[in-house]
């Protein structure tokens, strides 16, 4: 196919300039036949004249390589190997994060934000229909100095998807209320407030719709 | 599968992007389990993506490994403007792009995917002849610059928008176009060689 | 010096005497603290990761020591309880090396639930 304007220069720096159009020598812009072809547009002279038509033919004929090299793609569908290897790294990482006061003020035991939201957000799983997102755990008092970390009750705020039709207030409280329980008896933590977050509703047809919160 | 990878952001109305949000909202916590359920559900495509760019499902593996590593650390700042897919098929994107960078100069012929056992009902000339020509656009990829390469095959193998392209890459539409000009440039007269 | 292998046994006894101690699923240190930095960010789960798990201090006070150890506990029975396990496994283990007279003010981290 004979081109008016062969390409010159650093492919990186013609790329970005919208210098070196290419030519047919129809006068037609190549790069402007192509998109005309692709989004469905093409005129008169496009399908009839024959520079234009064989470079079309030429676009075409690439499009027809790259579908028989999809075909010949292995499918990937077990992603095992890659879990394993990502996971193996993951888990010996170690994040900076607050920890949490375990017991009364007298204790000196602790424990991290992510566990203690981990046992949360099992407990809120456990129950029918729910499902937990976002579980955040702060101290509610202030700090009383500098290096010191902070004892006394905490407030937990837990993000959930409820899947039912019904009360959703209802099904808030119980929520607050196994996160309560699940504070006493699984962790030892004492919990000043708890703020559950409905951030998603689902029908049984998974449609959905955002409401408030409920405190 | 879906026919290409990109996911528009805010789709809201996929139960499984829902789904995706509860999780990566678990993971950025610390949540681990959500993070393996998150690169078992998005592994297999990304793995597709990287071994389209990189030409090599070995050095793809490396990449998607390398991807969600990075990913997992970098969750606790990832925002919600985007779904947990498109942030990843970015990153990926991204790390292709610099791996095929450092690869510069390109050397050998190897940049062609291992080729699957052929089962497809044609005739042994035809078959022949598609692996012929599917060799022949590995070999012609060669020639293209990392950034033609995977704007390129972001477009014409993913299928993905010029906007979206220009997102992943972070380059303005008009590059992003002008790059998958050149590449199919370069292409089709390598095709037309061969022919 | 004497002193600090003689801290460094005592580690290496209290990290033995932890992990027997049961629904502790293994020494782990975490990056407890707000200000407190860990040098590399990754933390390993045997070996040099147990030892660095705990942290022993000497205070001020004479024949006092600040221990502090980190764990990861299983989800049963309650992490309160176990931690109070593991505090008192600690305080024997020095009331056995260190005699009767060695004060040790106790903090237990529990830095993940399996």
């Amino acid at each position: 196919m004979a081109m008016n304007n062969p390409s010159a220069g650093p492919p990186d720096d013609m790329d970005d300039r919208e210098g070196g159009k290419e030519r047919l020598p129809c006068g037609r812009d190549l790069a402007q036949v192509w998109q005309q072809w692709e989004e469905g547009q093409t005129d008169s002279h496009s399908r009839s004249c024959p520079h234009c038509t064989a470079a079309l033919e030429d676009l075409d004929g690439l499009k027809h390589v790259v579908r028989q090299a999809r075909e010949e793609e292995p499918e990937y569908e077990d992603a095992n190997v890659l879990v394993e290897r990502v996971m193996d790294v993951v888990q010996l990482e170690l994040r900076p994060g607050r920890t949490l006061p375990l017991g009364t003020t007298e204790d000196d035991d602790w424990i991290v934000e992510a566990a203690a939201a981990k046992a949360f957000r099992a407990a809120a799983d456990s129950l029918p229909g729910v499902r937990a997102g976002s579980c955040r755990i702060a101290p509610l008092n202030a700090p009383s100095g500098p290096r010191r970390r902070v004892r006394g009750p905490v407030a937990v705020r837990i993000e959930v998807v409820i899947d039912m039709t019904g009360d959703l207030q209802e099904a808030a409280e119980r929520v607050r209320q196994r996160l309560l329980v699940t504070a006493q008896r699984a962790l030892g933590i004492e919990v000043g407030s708890v703020d559950v977050a409905i951030v998603d509703v689902l029908d049984s047809g998974g449609h959905g719709e955002r409401p408030g919160r409920w405190r | 599968m879906p026919a290409h990878g990109y996911e528009p952001p805010g789709d809201a109305d996929d139960g499984e992007h829902r789904d995706d949000a509860l999780l990566t909202a678990r993971a950025s916590e610390g949540d681990e389990e959500a993070f393996e359920t998150l690169v078992r559900r998005h592994g297999p495509l990304l793995l597709r993506l990287a071994t389209r760019l990189l030409g090599s499902r070995s050095e793809a593996e490396d990449a998607v490994q390398e991807s969600f590593v990075s990913a997992w650390r970098r969750l606790p700042e990832f925002r919600e403007n985007s779904t947990f897919g498109t942030w990843m098929y970015r990153i990926v994107t991204n790390r292709c792009l610099n791996m095929l960078r450092a690869r510069r100069p390109v050397v050998a012929l190897d940049a062609v995917s291992e080729p699957a056992a052929a089962e497809h009902q044609v005739s042994p000339a035809r078959a022949a002849e598609g692996r012929a020509a599917v060799e022949a656009l590995s070999k012609a990829m060669v020639v293209l610059s990392p950034e033609q390469r995977v704007c390129w095959v972001l477009r014409e193998v993913d299928g993905l928008p010029y906007e979206a392209i220009a997102d992943m890459v972070g380059i303005s539409q008009e590059a992003a176009r002008g790059r998958v000009f050149r590449a199919r440039r370069q292409l089709t007269e390598a095709m037309v060689a061969w022919r | 010096m004497a002193v600090d292998k003689e801290l460094g046994e005592l580690t290496e006894h209290i990290a033995e005497a932890v992990a027997g101690v049961p629904g502790v699923a293994f020494l782990r240190p975490g990056l407890a603290g707000l200000l407190r930095a860990s040098p590399s960010g990754k933390g390993m789960l045997s070996g040099r990761g147990a030892r660095s798990a705990v942290r022993i201090t000497r205070t001020r006070t004479p024949r006092s020591l600040a221990i502090e150890v980190s764990v990861v506990l299983r989800s049963s029975p309650r992490a309160l309880d176990l931690t109070r396990a593991v505090r008192a496994a600690v305080l024997e283990t020095v009331r056995t090396q260190l005699g009767p007279d060695v004060q040790a003010r106790v903090t237990i981290n529990v830095t993940g639930l399996i």
